[in-house]
């Protein structure tokens, strides 16, 4: 099969990145032309176009290609590190939990006092629940219990976030619980950009750190670390930045699945199945996907305010279903 | 390249797996590693590896092995463990390509240098023919050259190999023994556990056997795998058969 080469496989990609951009800020209630944000000197957009674009729009894709790249990136060390197509912070429950730790943080008044706790206490939820995981699946690392795992933990953020927000004096708790337990970008500004922006690309540069000894851990253990591969050194670079990253992603979108499960697994065939070289290609193809999914709830029901993780779960429980079943079969083989 | 093993002692999940095990590896020999199932072979081997905790030395050229760098070690040790999965389905290149991760850093790319030694290492393992082909695709007896290869790659002193022949056909079988026979040739050393009597008795120079944990016997072939040791060790009867001037052991029935 002839595969295309990698650099090209990456500019491609980021093309199609830049591209979507340029369409997400360009789409919503009102069309402002792409051309006349680009060309410099251009006129023809007043003032109030000029605020939605840089208020609004530019900030929303901003967080759409971050998010998108942190949760594409995130799925594929997962995936590696497991060495299981399953693995995703959506369902492992990393998100959930990410999610309730937003959600503390703000209702019980920490972010009044300290902007970044939002990003943190975010983080510190998926930090737990990242262990939490580790220490219930043990070194043997079977998929199922991993899995049953994330099930059990998903709940269990999902239901501690609704007793939060339903104890709290908020009326508008119902819609919040929405948000945070299928993600939106809606109404998101520059401060969330700020906010998110230096724990994701921290979170981003340990991720990729693990490259190469996912590599060797597609040998097993005993290989990978006989190939002078420190394992210690890689779970923790990957426990770590998954927390740093999707913690401060969630901490400003609430909890979006699948990105990180369907984008690795559509790309390891273009990448010749290589986990190392998987890493770059499943964060673009994660920001893509993000901002195309994004795009769409804009386009399809432009009045409802459908929530992102909606669409994402509709595409991304289907094929999380196919894939089980993809997985059985094979190993039945 | 000299390994020397004294009073090793291991333990796993809280049992006493090895006990008091002296042992010393000093010239391109090919060694059979044998004893019943749960004698502690793969636990010596990956002892001898860096991979089990011990008490005891373990010293590689005077220096113990806790104290090498992982990357270091492993230019100068591989090991083949029994488990024969490649997780992702990589190119055959892509998974001998991982034996030269030791000589590599950071962001490196695969040098010239690298891809040459790959190269050759899937020539002597006869794959080179499977270099673009997935791992996935290929039947058991390639799929074991395969990984024979990446670790020939690694260009070690010593291999240490974990019931490699398993499962593979009489002729892959000996086909591999031969390699390891070429790799001693070469000025290797490797290290083999073996199930099969007959193989380990006639392709190995020397024969080291271990029962629960204990080293029972550690020398040449017609020293160590008298019908009285088997018998002990294994409980069966064996027959030994001349041929081409080597001496075969065969298992025949169970001892009384």
């Amino acid at each position: 099969m002839n595969r295309l080469p990698y650099p090209i496989l990456l500019s491609g990609l980021a093309l199609l990145v830049a591209v979507l951009f340029v369409i997400s800020i360009a789409i919503g209630q009102v069309w402002i032309n792409p051309a006349s944000v680009l060309l410099p000197g251009a006129h023809g957009y007043g003032e109030a176009d000029r605020l939605i674009l840089y208020e609004i729009r530019v900030p929303r894709a901003v967080l759409a290609l971050l998010i998108g790249a942190t949760l594409g990136l995130s799925g594929a060390v997962l995936q590696g590190l497991l060495r299981n197509p399953l693995a995703e912070p959506g369902l492992l429950g990393i998100s959930a939990s990410a999610s309730l730790g937003a959600v503390i943080a703000i209702y019980s008044g920490l972010t009044a006092i300290f902007a970044y706790a939002l990003p943190i206490s975010a983080l510190a939820g998926a930090l737990i629940a990242v262990l939490l995981l580790r220490g219930l699946a043990g070194r043997s690392a079977d998929i199922l219990t991993i899995i049953l795992s994330g099930v059990a933990l998903t709940s269990l953020a999902g239901a501690l976030t609704s007793l939060a927000l339903n104890m709290s004096s908020n009326p508008f708790a119902a819609l919040e619980i929405v948000f945070w337990m299928l993600g939106s970008l809606a109404d998101r500004s520059w401060v969330h950009v700020g906010m998110a922006l230096p724990f994701i690309l921290m979170g981003m540069l340990l991720l990729f750190a693990t490259a190469r000894a996912l590599d060797a851990l597609s040998l097993g253990h005993d290989a990978a670390q006989s190939l002078g591969v420190n394992l210690q050194r890689t779970n923790t670079l990957a426990i770590l930045g998954t927390a740093i990253s999707v913690g401060a992603a969630t901490a400003v979108s609430g909890a979006i699945g699948f990105v990180g499960l369907i984008v690795p697994h559509l790309l390891r065939p273009c990448v010749g199945n290589k986990p190392s070289r998987l890493l770059a290609v499943s964060a673009l193809g994660g920001a893509a996907f993000l901002l195309l999914a994004d795009i769409s709830i804009r386009v399809l029901l432009p009045e409802k305010d459908l929530k992102l993780g909606v669409v994402t779960a509709l595409i991304g429980a289907p094929f999380f279903l196919w894939l089980l079943h993809s997985v059985k079969k094979r190993a039945q083989v | 390249m000299r390994l020397t093993v004294s009073r090793l002692h291991a333990q796993r999940s809280g049992k006493s797996v090895l006990r008091d095990i002296s042992l010393s590896f000093d010239k391109p020999e090919l060694i059979g590693l044998i004893g019943p199932n749960g004698a502690g072979k793969s636990t010596l081997m990956r002892a001898l590896s860096g991979l089990q905790s011990y008490s005891g030395s373990i010293q590689l050229d005077g220096t113990d092995l806790a104290q090498y760098a992982p990357q270091a070690l492993a230019r100068q040790l591989a090991f083949l463990p029994q488990e024969r999965t490649v997780h992702w389905a990589l190119d055959c290149e892509e998974v001998v390509m991982l034996g030269r991760m030791p000589y590599q850093s950071g962001f490196d790319r695969a040098s010239v240098g690298d891809h040459r030694i790959v190269e050759r290492a899937m020539q002597t393992m006869d794959v080179l023919e499977f270099s673009r082909r997935s791992f996935e695709q290929l039947s058991g007896g390639e799929q074991a050259r395969v990984l024979i290869a990446r670790v020939l790659a690694q260009e070690p002193d010593m291999i240490i190999a974990d019931e490699p022949i398993n499962g593979l056909d009489p002729a892959h079988q000996i086909s591999l023994m031969k390699t390891f026979r070429e790799l001693v040739a070469a000025g290797r050393t490797v290290l083999t556990s073996l199930h099969d009597l007959s193989l380990a008795s006639h392709w190995c120079d020397r024969i080291i056997i271990l029962e629960h944990g204990d080293l029972i016997a550690d020398g040449a072939v017609d020293q160590v795998m008298t019908p009285q040791q088997i018998r002990k060790v294994y409980g069966v009867e064996t027959m030994a058969v001349s041929t081409s001037g080597r001496t075969l052991i065969v298992p025949t029935d169970l001892a009384e």
